[in-house]
């Protein structure tokens, strides 16, 4: 069933349970309000009644002359009965109904049946002075007044018979209204539905159409944030495959096309050296890129994969540095390292080493000839954290293009070339920086860079404190 | 036929060099989009070879901007993008063709001269002036049914004044194309080597083929003329 119909057989059903409880209510207080009226009438039948009262010892009677007589003949449906203290009927009125009604035991009101007709009775026990004078000690007297029901059962009848037309009429409409009501409210979520449905893989630009400032309208705005967020993800990931099949492809149409160089015609011995020596060059770069993506994959499945265990970041620091002695002797570049203390991160000794490679790789690689770098681990207890800084003093990052050096295969254009005016590798696939942000992530931590141009660069990575066992 | 390979990777670039050169070709390099596009629009070359992920200015915006300036240079796009929307965006902004990395060199080689001979409205790859035969794929040369060996500057001399047959090819043409602008080549080497390949393929037949017009250059056509007496011979 869909949500139209859901919606309006549930509208529908609390609808007829509130209208049920109205009826009910209604003809519930209607039957006790007209029995009340009813009651007050027979209680003043009654005490009207005892006041016409004659007694005479042995027999009580009604002056035959009497008005109140009038109300009690055969035909009206109305009766009475008129009792001694001890219960023994003195006097009825001229007509009683049939089969006659016995005298109540009981004071106050009750209703009974009499050849089928239903009857309201009120019993009361009233004290009547003996003579007109009023002389004389009272004479108990038990009057039972009873009335047919019949007005106000007709009455309620009449009631019922109009509740149960105009109910399901009211339900009717009600229904209708309803239903316009749920295809108006709805009408916005088709036209969302329907965007939504022409927004596919292939076309992540188009949006829902918004309008106004209702929940609809957030739900709109919602959708197209995540669709904006998706676009986002797709274009990444498509930029990302284009970047990596770049990176992939020239080197291997390198050693695919000195391949066919060499194949294609007699060549001399140097000649096929220097061919070699580029398939060579073009595999060790292939090789590079391989191992960064790869690094970068270990850093994306992240959090979960994560050895954690306790490390010193300085000595994560110490380690990297060693490992990239030889680049920085070759470029002339010295290094500099100090560390106030031990700097205790939980992580993963292999993927942080890593990244102090990558920055400090590239802090050596974009230095310039007998510049220096310098690595710095600072414990800062008050922010619960660890910083680690290298800068360097080379060619510095474009402003513009600072937001972007943490990006996927991102090469600031002056480096885009990997060779340098020299012709030296400067190495890489625009990697390594997506690397160091991919681990400082999976820790929990982040990275960020200062940088000018011509001066150098400072990059700094932040990573939660350990506290644990910071004693020993 | 002169070429200019934009590149901006430096193994890949030197290959380019290499394989081109070998497949006859003249080859000037630019390793970012700002200088590919400065020398493209500048210099005249036959074809160029372009990579859409440079550095400075992006291939399909070089492109964009070269055919701007009304350069029609035949443009074949070398690059890793092999997604049918990229091959459509670079040849729908000007690219004549689409190889996608990795290619084979001779491929390549293939189809930069379907490129220039096309740019010359040949239809084959052999061009055909009276009984001479120029086979630009091969790099061979017959004259009536005869083979004639030809040196590699020679050959590409004869590949120039017969991709433009019937027209006059100015001393200046000759020199940017054949020798690159070398500086070190007097301008009266063009005039050697003219006169060199005359005799190589004029010599001992009645119809003369290589013409010179004076104060203005050469011409390949079918059509008599004086015989012409080669400096330093």
């Amino acid at each position: 069933m869909s949500l139209r119909w859901r919606l309006i057989a549930l509208y529908a059903a609390i609808l007829g349970a509130v209208l049920a409880v109205f009826a009910f209510v209604l003809t519930q207080r209607l039957h006790e309000d007209l029995l009340a009226a009813l009651d007050r009438e027979l209680v003043m039948r009654a005490r009207a009644l005892a006041a016409e009262l004659e007694f005479e010892p042995g027999r009580w009677f009604v002056e035959s002359s009497s008005e109140l007589l009038a109300d009690y003949r055969a035909g009206a449906r109305h009766y009475f009965l008129a009792a001694d203290d001890a219960g023994v009927v003195m006097v009825g009125s001229p007509s009683l109904p049939s089969p006659a009604p016995t005298f109540p035991t009981t004071l106050g009101s009750r209703e009974l049946s009499l050849g089928g007709e239903h009857y309201r009775e009120i019993n009361l026990a009233l004290s009547q002075p003996p003579d007109e004078e009023g002389s004389g000690a009272p004479i108990a007297v038990r009057v039972a007044v009873g009335t047919s029901l019949t007005g106000v059962e007709s009455a309620m009848a009449s009631m019922r018979a109009q509740l149960w037309t105009i109910g399901p009429a009211m339900l009717l409409l009600s229904m209708l209204g309803g239903f316009l009501l749920v295809a108006r409210a709805l009408r916005p979520i088709e036209d969302i539905t329907r965007a939504a449905e022409r927004i596919s893989a292939a076309d992540l630009s188009r949006r829902i159409d918004v309008r106004g400032t209702d929940e609809l309208a957030r739900l709109g705005r919602t959708l197209n944030a995540a669709f904006a967020r998706l676009q986002g993800a797709f274009e990444r990931e498509r930029r990302f495959t284009a970047d990596a099949s770049h990176e992939l492809r020239t080197p291997l149409a390198v050693i695919a096309g000195n391949a066919e160089l060499a194949q294609s015609r007699e060549r001399s011995a140097p000649e096929l050296r220097e061919l070699f020596a580029d398939v060579a060059a073009a595999s060790a770069q292939m090789q590079k890129t391989v191992e960064d993506m790869l690094a970068l994959a270990r850093a994306d499945s992240g959090v979960a994969a994560l050895q954690r265990q306790r490390v010193s970041l300085a000595a994560v620091a110490d380690a990297a540095l060693r490992l990239q002695r030889p680049l920085s002797e070759q470029r002339a570049v010295t290094i500099t390292s100090g560390a106030s203390d031990h700097g205790f991160v939980r992580g993963d000794p292999a993927l942080l080493r890593e990244l102090v490679v990558n920055l400090l790789g590239n802090a050596i690689r974009y230095n310039r000839s007998g510049g220096s770098v310098t690595v710095r681990v600072r414990t800062d207890s008050a922010n619960d954290c660890v910083a680690l800084t290298v800068a360097d003093t080379g060619i510095g990052i474009r402003a513009e293009d600072l937001p972007r050096v943490f990006d996927r295969f991102f090469r600031a254009d002056a480096a885009r070339s990997r060779g340098d005016d020299n012709g030296e590798d400067r190495g890489g696939a625009g990697l390594g920086l997506a690397i160091v942000k991919g681990i400082a992530e999976a820790h929990g931590g982040r990275v960020t860079v200062a940088s000018e141009l011509g001066v150098g660069s400072s990059f700094t990575v932040t990573l939660p404190l350990d506290h644990e066992a910071t004693g020993d | 036929m002169r070429t200019l390979v934009i590149e901006d990777d430096p193994q890949l670039q030197k290959l380019l060099r290499r394989g081109l050169a070998e497949g006859g070709l003249s080859v000037d390099t630019a390793a970012d989009g700002e200088t590919g596009l400065h020398l493209a629009a500048a210099e005249s070359y036959d074809a160029i070879v372009l990579d859409l992920m440079l550095p400075k200015l992006a291939g399909l915006e070089l492109l964009r901007e070269l055919r701007a300036r009304g350069r029609n240079t035949p443009v074949l796009i070398l690059t890793a993008r092999d997604a049918l929307a990229d091959k459509i965006a670079g040849l729908d902004r000007g690219a004549d063709d689409y190889l996608t990395k990795p290619f084979a060199v001779a491929e390549l080689l293939a189809r930069l001269r379907a490129l220039i001979r096309r740019d010359h409205r040949a239809a084959s790859a052999t061009l055909v002036i009276a009984d001479l035969e120029v086979d630009l794929a091969a790099r061979r040369v017959r004259r009536a049914g005869r083979s004639i060996e030809l040196p590699a500057k020679q050959f590409a001399l004869l590949e120039l004044l017969a991709l433009h047959r019937g027209q006059i090819v100015t001393r200046t043409q000759i020199y940017d194309k054949i020798y690159d602008g070398d500086a070190d080549t007097l301008s009266n080497v063009v005039d050697v080597h003219v006169c060199r390949l005359r005799e190589a393929v004029d010599r001992g037949f009645a119809l003369r083929l290589i013409h010179t017009v004076r104060g203005q250059g050469y011409l390949l056509v079918a059509k008599e003329d004086e015989a012409c007496r080669c400096a330093g011979d």
